[in-house]
């Protein structure tokens, strides 16, 4: 069973997943150090597992004159190359310092931007995605056999039939969480990009209940059989904060062995 | 508001009763919506003078895990009145949901041997690398006094000064270098201990599991999600290093250069 990828913000790393375009605002502010080093690293590799089409790191904040940060920022762009599909890194508003390491003898590994905003405008929209469904739903006993209902109809017309069942599975889960849990309106995204098919769903409450048991599957199995189901089902699933909340997510591998 | 024309509720349930054995046969979806009124069913059906209930799945579609609690629930109800409880003829992917919170042997009985539940799940082939670029194994790191200190005293220099500054600067890189060098090793350190006490659990698990057949597979399915964390977290670190070690190449180049 895998461990989730959970990202929870702090006061130097805040993170905003937008699952409805696929972008994923990761800002670094404060004081460069060996902590914050390690504090990125572990949210960036999450957000690259996730696999937004686009990651966007916004520097604005960061304090570090001598560009120190520079080899964090390379080491993660090329990370998010070699995931399938290849997750979209770009470096926002780095001072000079930064620019100038990371740009040395015209090497062009990782995207620069000066703003958030001017990322977002170079970018063609939708890049890369086949195809999204999205469901807004109550807080509603009935929700997850819609949602339900919903992903099932999606993964048919994605062609990804074989992926109906853990789907279902998932999202019902997920969506039973989220009307337990958070009691709130939320949002269902299934898409499709290459070889991933993305499970999304949203909640307008910022508590990830699921760190009350980091993944040691027999708590996950014994707490609740729900994500302990969710995790044996997904390939990579987690959760991070979005604009309005949470998002809580699973990745499924479209090319996957099929059922029977 | 939302307003659902069948109430949310989406399991079908016939109840036949024949000398001291009932059968349910199920069609629909089993969740924390139609769980209850199963398990009232259930209860009732459990309640008379049989002594078998039969529980057939061949039309039941989805079973979530409050589902499948209600049927364990419902199971430990009958053994407590002296009434077995058995589930026949699941779909192949509520099957597999059986096995994974382990209750398919409580519920399928030792007869149904899960020969069929390997492919039940569509779990996909390990994603080959699809970088070119990284090495495998971890270049060996330089000492850390590789790069010749610049004699800051030379007397001939009229730039001492400034020689002294760019040294110092140098050092300081170094000592970051040595300092990031000492973090890996750390985390290497970490990530074999980490590896000890994922087995270790893997172990107690085995220890406490009761379901021989949950326990194979989920212990596949953790090698193979297993494999493909510590692959990713290898290639993560491969990156890190080949960073690392260009940053450093350049470092010396500049400084021949000057």
């Amino acid at each position: 069973m895998n461990g989730p990828f959970l990202v929870v913000n702090s006061p130097q790393i805040v993170c905003v997943s937008e699952p409805d375009n696929g972008i994923t605002q990761v800002t670094v502010r404060g004081r460069w150090n060996g902590a914050l080093r390690e504090e990125a690293s572990r949210v960036l590799r999450a957000c690259v597992t996730q696999a937004p089409r686009m990651l966007l790191v916004d520097l604005t904040q960061l304090q570090d004159p001598a560009g120190d940060s520079a080899t964090m920022w390379r080491t993660a762009a090329r990370y998010a190359r070699t995931v399938d599909p290849p997750v979209i890194l770009v470096v926002c508003a780095a001072v000079l310092a930064v620019r100038q390491r990371l740009s040395a003898d015209g090497d062009q590994t990782v995207m620069l931007a000066d703003t958030v905003d001017a990322a977002l405008a170079a970018t063609p929209s939708q890049n890369g995605w086949i195809a999204q469904h999205h469901l807004a739903l109550p807080a509603v006993p009935g929700a997850g056999a819609l949602a339900r209902t919903m992903v099932g109809d999606a993964c048919l017309a994605f062609d990804v039939a074989h992926l109906v069942h853990p789907a279902r599975l998932i999202v019902s889960e997920l969506v039973s969480n989220a009307v337990l849990h958070a009691g709130t309106d939320m949002d269902v995204w299934v898409s499709v990009r290459d070889v991933r098919l993305h499970l999304a769903v949203q909640d307008r409450s910022r508590d990830l209940p699921q760190l009350r048991d980091t993944g040691t599957p027999p708590a996950a199995l014994q707490r609740g059989w729900g994500l302990g189901l969710v995790a044996a089902a997904a390939a990579t699933w987690g959760a991070m904060p979005s604009r309005h909340g949470k998002v809580v997510w699973a990745n499924l591998d479209t090319q996957a062995e099929t059922a029977s | 508001m939302t307003l659902f024309t069948d109430g949310g509720a989406r399991l079908y349930v016939t109840v036949d009763t024949d000398g001291d054995r009932a059968t349910l046969a199920l069609a629909g979806e089993l969740d924390r919506l139609s769980g209850p009124l199963l398990m009232q069913l259930l209860d009732t059906a459990m309640d008379g003078s049989v002594k078998y209930v039969d529980v057939q799945a061949a039309q039941l579609s989805f079973v979530d895990a409050a589902g499948a609690r209600v049927l364990r629930d419902a199971y430990q109800l009958g053994a407590g009145r002296g009434v077995a409880l058995a589930l026949h003829d699941p779909q192949p992917h509520v099957g597999w949901l059986l096995h994974i919170v382990g209750i398919a042997v409580l519920l399928l009985g030792d007869g149904t041997a899960p020969a069929d539940t390997a492919m039940l799940y569509p779990r996909g082939a390990p994603r080959p690398v699809t970088t070119g670029a990284t090495a495998n194994e971890t270049p060996s790191l330089p000492p850390a006094d590789h790069i010749p200190l610049a004699d800051a005293r030379d007397e001939h220099d009229r730039h001492a000064d400034q020689r002294q500054a760019q040294a110092d600067d140098r050092e300081r890189r170094a000592d970051e270098r040595d300092q990031r060098a000492d973090e890996r090793e750390e985390q290497a350190d970490d990530r074999e201990r980490r590896a000890d006490e994922r087995d270790q659990r893997a172990d107690e698990r085995e220890e406490q599991a009761d379901d021989r057949d949950r326990l194979a597979q989920e212990r596949n399915h953790l090698i193979d999600e297993r494999q493909q964390q510590v692959s990713a977290h290898e290639r993560w670190e491969d990156i890190r290093e080949d960073v690392a070690d260009a940053r450093e190449r350049d470092l010396e180049r500049r400084e021949q250069e000057r």
